[in-house]
């Protein structure tokens, strides 16, 4: 190992600390660590920015998008409120919908902005019934988590494997979302088992969420339609993509610029003041640094080792990856990992061949996405979910989230595994 | 600059009555328009020295009136006096000493500093008395020179303050913050040590907000509600939650010789009601953006 591949790594290593103890903001320790490889030569310029997924970059920002047009026509919030009204104002049953409710938007939107849209009108639910906002507040996080896996675009590790693997969203719709259906369904029944005997209510509390006006929550109900008809355009776009040989991000694009031209009235600066620009430039820093460790070689030398570990064997590699990849993402940013294991992967794949690898990308997606369940800080909706809580006045400690969260992990994992075995090999 | 420095003999009246206030100002205006040459037509400036009068808030308990108006095209302020032979009964006050200002529609400084001298000097109960009693032009001027009357060359935050002002403490419970709210008919409070140290302050939202928790706040849109919990919550704990626990620590201020252009900036980019007027630690005064509008939009 030369000087210049220690220098990379120990770099690579500190950037990896800092994102995962949250010593500086991450956006910023990751581009600082990028612009040093380029400085240093450890990746040229142009080379670094041809690393760029532009791809998922496009993807998320046309993605927010819509989210944030979306957003302010009430939607969301309406079908919040109208499930729990289909629950009849029961707790459990209302924590079940919402949780599914999120699962379901999860696959669709970010799982932070499923989380911040849904937890304010929980916690006012939970509120009007006179019963602690906290049991369903960790379900939803754990359920925001599981519903991201199920699709290209739930979860920016599925983002990142479907660009680079070349998986479109059918792929992931008929890989992933199967056993994302089964791991849910094990979820209710954990929720059910754990929280049924703890949520009672009275009838006077229960009338009064059955008083929510669920239409008065729709702020423009023009646009609505708008958003609805551009939205299931760009699902549409989404189940054909691959089909179309056209990109995820040139459909989402797409539909992000019909809806910007059909809202008219606000300016589109408006909109784009809603994209997350800190997540952008962390994605785009993350690929520069970690292009710098695949042009070393270092990625090479460690799937080469991997392999002859596991001697070829690809079941094997298959298991390790959901349960090193879960118990990695409860614990650290599962976003840089899995931007660590592309490369890995796709040196796996150039000696196996692209076919056979397909289940290991399956196999890093499900223990990537259903580990950040583990603990308060495997995912970022996690985190958001206590701080919403706890700004409200209701805490979740690392524990509360944990021994719910955990048990979930386990139980999934489990699931993923069973699934993968039964069904590639 | 000295405020008798501001008046002629000529333009000062004395023992005449006066059974109105129309008339005094007449009066003034025609001494104003001798002294000064003044070419404008007597009517054009009645009309609304006395709009402005019909508009109120020109006649002060202390016993004096300033009738004024702002003109267009006048770059100058006159200034006309006349002290009754008997006071001119007004709807509320009684005057003895009634001050007619002309000035121009956009210069508001010299103006204003020359009215909050006259109403400062009306509040000097011997000073006045003395003036009233003088009986001629030349001893009202030089009464005003020897009592060193000055005008300030700019405005300051100190001239247009509130001086008194309801207070709370730490300990007061949120009803009694209600009440005083209620009763002062404003949305402003200073929280006081018992040192008189100024240590908080509370507003009208900060009360509303109690009830609103965070998590309502992310909703965006409450019309699906009729009623909130917490909101509720808070009628039934006002006797017993303290001011303590729901005052802000004090964040923006002014002090007393602050600009009015500081304290203008202050009000918009803040978007308050209220500035606390702060000298070492101590609370002097409380500046409103009605005071503003009152004292030198509409002054």
């Amino acid at each position: 190992m030369n000087l210049i591949t220690v220098t990379a790594l120990g770099i690579f290593l500190l950037v990896y600390i800092g994102i995962s103890f949250e010593l500086v903001n991450k956006t910023v320790i990751v581009l600082l660590g990028a612009m040093v490889f380029i400085a240093l030569h450890i990746i040229g310029q142009e080379e670094a920015f041809r690393r760029i997924d532009w791809n998922v970059i496009f993807l998320l920002i046309s993605m927010m998008v819509i989210v944030s047009i979306t957003k302010s026509t009430g939607l969301f919030q309406y079908v919040a409120i109208k499930t729990a009204k289909a629950a009849k104002g029961h707790p459990v049953k209302i924590l079940i919908a919402l949780s599914g409710i999120t699962a379901l938007f999860s696959a669709f939107l970010d799982n932070v902005t499923t989380i911040l849209i849904i937890a304010p009108v929980t916690i006012l639910i939970a509120v009007e019934l006179g019963i602690s906002p906290v049991p369903f507040l960790i379900s939803e996080a754990i359920a925001s988590n599981i519903g991201g896996t199920a699709t290209l675009i739930g979860d920016p590790p599925n983002i990142m494997i479907g660009s680079a693997a070349r998986l479109d969203f059918m792929a992931f719709l008929v890989n992933l979302t199967p056993i994302v259906l089964i791991v849910f369904l094990a979820f209710v029944g954990i929720v059910y088992l754990l929280f049924h005997k703890e949520l009672v209510v009275t009838n006077e509390r229960r009338a009064r969420v059955m008083e929510f006006d669920e239409s008065k929550s729709i702020e423009d109900p023009v646009l609505l339609k708008k958003c609805l008809a551009v939205l299931g355009l760009v699902i549409i776009g989404f189940l054909l993509h691959g089909l179309l040989q056209i990109e995820a991000a040139t459909v989402s694009m797409l539909g992000a610029s019909i809806l910007l031209l059909l809202t008219g009235k606000r300016e589109v600066d408006d909109y784009f003041k809603d994209i997350e620009w800190g997540t952008i430039f962390f994605f785009i820093g993350l690929f520069i640094l970690v292009g710098g460790i695949v042009e070393l070689g270092v990625i090479r030398v460690l799937a080469e080792k991997l392999l002859s570990l596991t001697q070829g064997n690809l079941k094997l590699t298959a298991i390790i990856l959901i349960w090193v990849s879960g118990v990695i993402s409860a614990i650290v940013d599962n976003i840089p990992y899995v931007a660590t294991l592309i490369p890995l992967i796709q040196n796996i794949a150039s000696t196996v061949g692209q076919g056979a690898a397909v289940p290991l990308w399956w196999s890093l997606a499900l223990g990537a996405c259903l580990g950040g369940n583990g603990t308060l800080v495997g995912a970022s909706a996690n985190v958001i979910a206590a701080g919403l809580a706890g700004k409200s006045g209701f805490r979740i400690t690392f524990l509360d989230f944990t021994r719910y969260g955990i048990l979930v992990t386990l139980v999934s994992l489990l699931l993923s595994t069973v699934y993968v075995l039964w069904r590639y090999f | 600059m000295k405020l008798a420095s501001l008046l002629t003999e000529d333009s000062i009246c004395f023992g005449k009555s006066y059974r109105s206030m129309e008339e005094a100002v007449r009066e003034l205006l025609g001494a104003l328009k001798k002294t000064h040459r003044l070419k404008l037509p007597l009517e054009e400036v009645v009309t609304p020295v006395m709009q402005r009068e019909a508009l109120g808030g020109t006649a002060f308990p202390t016993g004096i009136a300033v009738p004024h108006a702002r003109l267009d095209n006048f770059p100058d302020l006159l200034i006309g006096v006349c002290v009754p032979q008997t006071p001119i009964q007004t709807q509320n006050q009684s005057v003895k000493l009634v001050v007619l200002m002309l000035t121009s529609k956009t210069e508001t400084t010299l103006y204003l500093n020359a009215l909050a001298s006259f109403l400062k000097l009306s509040q000097d109960a011997v000073l006045f008395e003395k003036l009233i009693g003088c009986g001629t032009p030349a001893a009202f001027i030089r009464v005003l020179q020897d009592a060193s009357v000055e005008v300030k060359k700019e405005i300051t935050v100190q001239a247009i303050m509130s001086a008194s002002f309801p207070y709370l403490v730490q300990t007061d419970t949120v009803k009694r913050a209600a009440d005083l709210f209620y009763k002062h008919s404003t949305s402003y409070l200073p929280v006081l040590s018992p040192e008189g140290n100024f240590i908080g302050e509370l507003t009208v939202l900060d009360l509303f907000r109690i009830g609103l928790p965070d998590y309502v706040f992310k909703l965006g849109n409450l019309k699906f509600l009729k009623t909130l919990e917490p909101f509720e919550e808070l009628l039934r704990k006002e006797e017993v939650m303290t001011v303590a626990e729901v005052m802000k620590k004090p964040s923006l201020y002014l002090e007393e010789d602050s600009s009015l252009i500081e304290a203008v900036y202050k009000f918009v980019s803040s978007n308050r009601r209220h500035l606390p007027v702060v000298k070492g630690g101590k609370i002097v005064g409380i500046l409103s953006y009605m005071h503003i509008l009152h004292k030198v939009l509409r002054a």
